[in-house]
């Protein structure tokens, strides 16, 4: 065990080399932090000269991590001089912590300060656009992913994206909210996109002429791969395994029920059934993060309720336990970066609700009840859910911290859909 | 009542060609002047000079095509046809048996009401119950291709009850024989 961890740091120092400038400094304002995911310590983001677009995208990432009480500037404050910090205001707001970011010519210095001790507690220097538009939000997006690193072990959410549907296109959106940008077109109709696990492409099914069709899209290029076999059949609910191998999707069989198939994504080839339930429906596919099991709703036993099987289609059997006559048809299930959870949406009190489902105490928890709400898909975070509300009026994207049950509007242009969080992306 | 009225109806209109003008006769009599050639020998290699005012050929199309178009409703995550719609796919069924070249597709909608993805589900069980019924009224099930658009395409763009009746729907399109429509009215082609 212990060896595992020593290999774990080791490969953590290989693949990050330029983010590790480690001080070494006192961590024990840091170490209280670890391991208690409510705890939000209060946090300033300090003035940044000529850095003003990059600390307020930092500032609002920080926010949404939820690991934070974001403090605001009590004032004008002078930024850190070669004096240090005049840490007394900030004492005097119970700050505990403090994020500093500094030109450093072309490159960002962030440092990270415990206030109570005045010490440094972890700094490092990155390449960041310092206009802070367009691909380099991503940059942006990683600083606050390493500061929430630094403090609670695990990265931070905000260099990741979002897929959903508006008016029956495929959007795309940064995790704050920012570069809403369509990626098909009006003329045609789209539906339920699913991420590439590299971040380079996105699966998702298009209405041809009577006919839905896979189609796989880059998101450099633009290029469009329709799925071999898709073009001629209806195909619906795409999803990635893990390691992009495969792709698992519900196709309408010779029987004419939909079924899931399972296709080898690298050869475009090799679509094979894997439920075969006649007069049943099965879809919405997804795989658990070893790839080696695929859950799935199915109308088997009357209404939808979500099933498991292995990846080559055996050992079918009910995953989410329902009561019978009490709990309503449950739907969209995705399980967790972590695979220690489902999360599903089920009909509930004449509305859908979002829940989970821990695979090992084998408990349904109800995480919504304002409004209806569906289709939840998990950060790369395991912490954070994104779903479709209605509560505001119109369906509009939702996000959820599991651990504090803050939600804040992911706003887009349109009456938003089906969304479908990255993982982590523009790593190193 | 209705429903058993409209296929007889609607067949007598297309064979009519068009219900406001007096019904032409639907076989050539022999007092009908025969076609001739300018120099008066009968042309038997030429078909029959066209005496049909072409308004009345348009005028058949549109009816048998608006016929066919003629969508149909459903209830509340119901794929059942509805008894009263079911003279509507009878007028249809009628139809198809007079001009074997039409072929339709039948496109299922559902309201927004219940889990997006499962309306492509919902809309394919209309499409399926709707074929089936036609089946069963004696059409060849090859004749009609299903599709489903679940929620994707709103006849009415509401979000209440009255819409989602409109919406809840199977629509029809006429995919092939849509030019034969005419061809029992002598002097259309």
């Amino acid at each position: 065990m212990i060896r595992f961890w020593v290999l774990a740091v080791l490969g953590a120092l290989i693949t990050l080399p330029s983010r590790l400038h480690g001080q070494d400094t006192t961590k024990v304002e840091l170490r209280l932090l670890y391991g208690n995911p409510k705890l939000r310590p209060a946090l300033v983001v300090l003035p940044a000269p000529g850095l003003d677009s990059v600390r307020a995208i930092v500032e609002r990432d920080l926010d949404f991590s939820d690991r934070f009480e974001l403090v605001p500037l009590p004032g004008p404050m002078d930024p850190p001089g070669a004096n240090g910090v005049n840490w007394g205001p900030y004492r005097a707001m119970s700050v505990v912590l403090a994020v500093d970011l500094q030109k450093s010519g072309d490159r960002v210095l962030v440092r990270l300060w415990g206030v109570t001790s005045g010490q440094i507690q972890q700094q490092t220097t990155l390449p960041v656009d310092q206009a802070g538009t367009g691909e380099g939000r991503l940059g942006i997006h990683q600083i606050s992913d390493e500061i929430v690193r630094w403090t609670s072990g695990s990265p931070g959410i905000a260099a990741s994206r979002l897929l959903y549907i508006s008016d029956n296109r495929v959007w795309r959106v940064d995790s704050d909210g920012y570069g809403n940008t369509a990626l098909t077109p009006a003329a045609r109709t789209a539906y339920s996109p699913a991420w590439a696990p590299d971040g380079r492409r996105f699966a998702f099914t298009e209405y041809q002429e009577g006919k839905w069709v896979i189609v796989l899209q880059a998101f450099g290029t633009g290029t469009r791969t329709i799925f071999p076999t898709t073009a001629t059949t209806v195909n619906i609910t795409p999803a990635f395994s893990p390691d992009g191998t495969r792709l698992a999707f519900s196709r309408i069989g010779t029987d004419r029920s939909y079924a899931i198939h399972q296709a080898n994504v690298p050869d475009l080839c090799c679509v094979e059934r894997l439920t075969v339930t006649r007069f049943a429906e099965s879809l919405q596919p997804t795989y658990s993060p070893d790839g080696r099991r695929i859950a799935f709703t199915t109308t088997r036993a009357g209404a939808p309720q979500i099933y498991v099987m292995s990846n080559d289609g055996t050992d079918q059997e009910l995953l989410v336990p329902y009561q019978y006559g009490v709990d309503g048809p449950s739907f969209a299930p995705e399980w967790s970066p972590d695979g220690t959870t489902l999360a599903f949406h089920r009909e509930t009190g004449g509305s859908f609700q979002v829940m989970t489902f821990n695979l090992a105490t084998e408990k349904v928890r109800q995480v919504t009840s304002e409004g209806r709400n569906e289709d939840p898909s998990w950060a790369p975070d395991g912490r954070h859910l994104v779903f479709v509300s209605n509560r505001g009026g119109r369906g509009q994207l939702h996000v959820i911290d599991l651990e504090t049950s803050r939600v804040r509007v992911l706003r887009t242009p349109g009456t938003a859909q089906l969304p479908a969080w990255s993982r982590r992306l523009g790593g190193p | 009542m209705r429903s058993t009225l409209v296929p007889l109806t609607v067949a007598a209109m297309i064979l009519a060609g068009c219900s406001k003008k007096p019904a032409p006769e639907v076989v050539p009599t022999p007092s009908q002047p025969q076609p001739t050639t300018p120099s008066g020998t009968p042309e038997t290699t030429r078909p029959p000079v066209n005496t049909t005012d072409p308004t009345t050929c348009q005028n058949a199309i549109t009816s048998g095509a608006n016929e066919l178009s003629r969508m149909v409703n459903f209830d509340t995550d119901k794929y059942d046809v509805r008894p009263s719609d079911m003279g509507i796919l009878d007028a249809k069924a009628d139809l198809l048996k007079l001009f074997p070249q039409v072929r339709l597709r039948v496109t299922g909608h559902a309201d927004e009401r219940y889990t997006d993805e499962y309306n492509l589900v919902l809309g394919t069980r209309r499409s399926e119950s709707v074929r089936d019924y036609m089946v069963r009224k004696g059409i060849d099930g090859n004749r009609l291709e299903t599709a489903s658009l679940g929620e994707t395409a709103p006849f009415d763009p509401g979000h209440n009850e009255a819409a989602w009746d409109k919406n809840r729907r199977a629509e029809f399109t006429l995919l092939s024989g849509r030019e034969t429509l005419s061809s029992r009215i002598p002097g259309c082609s």
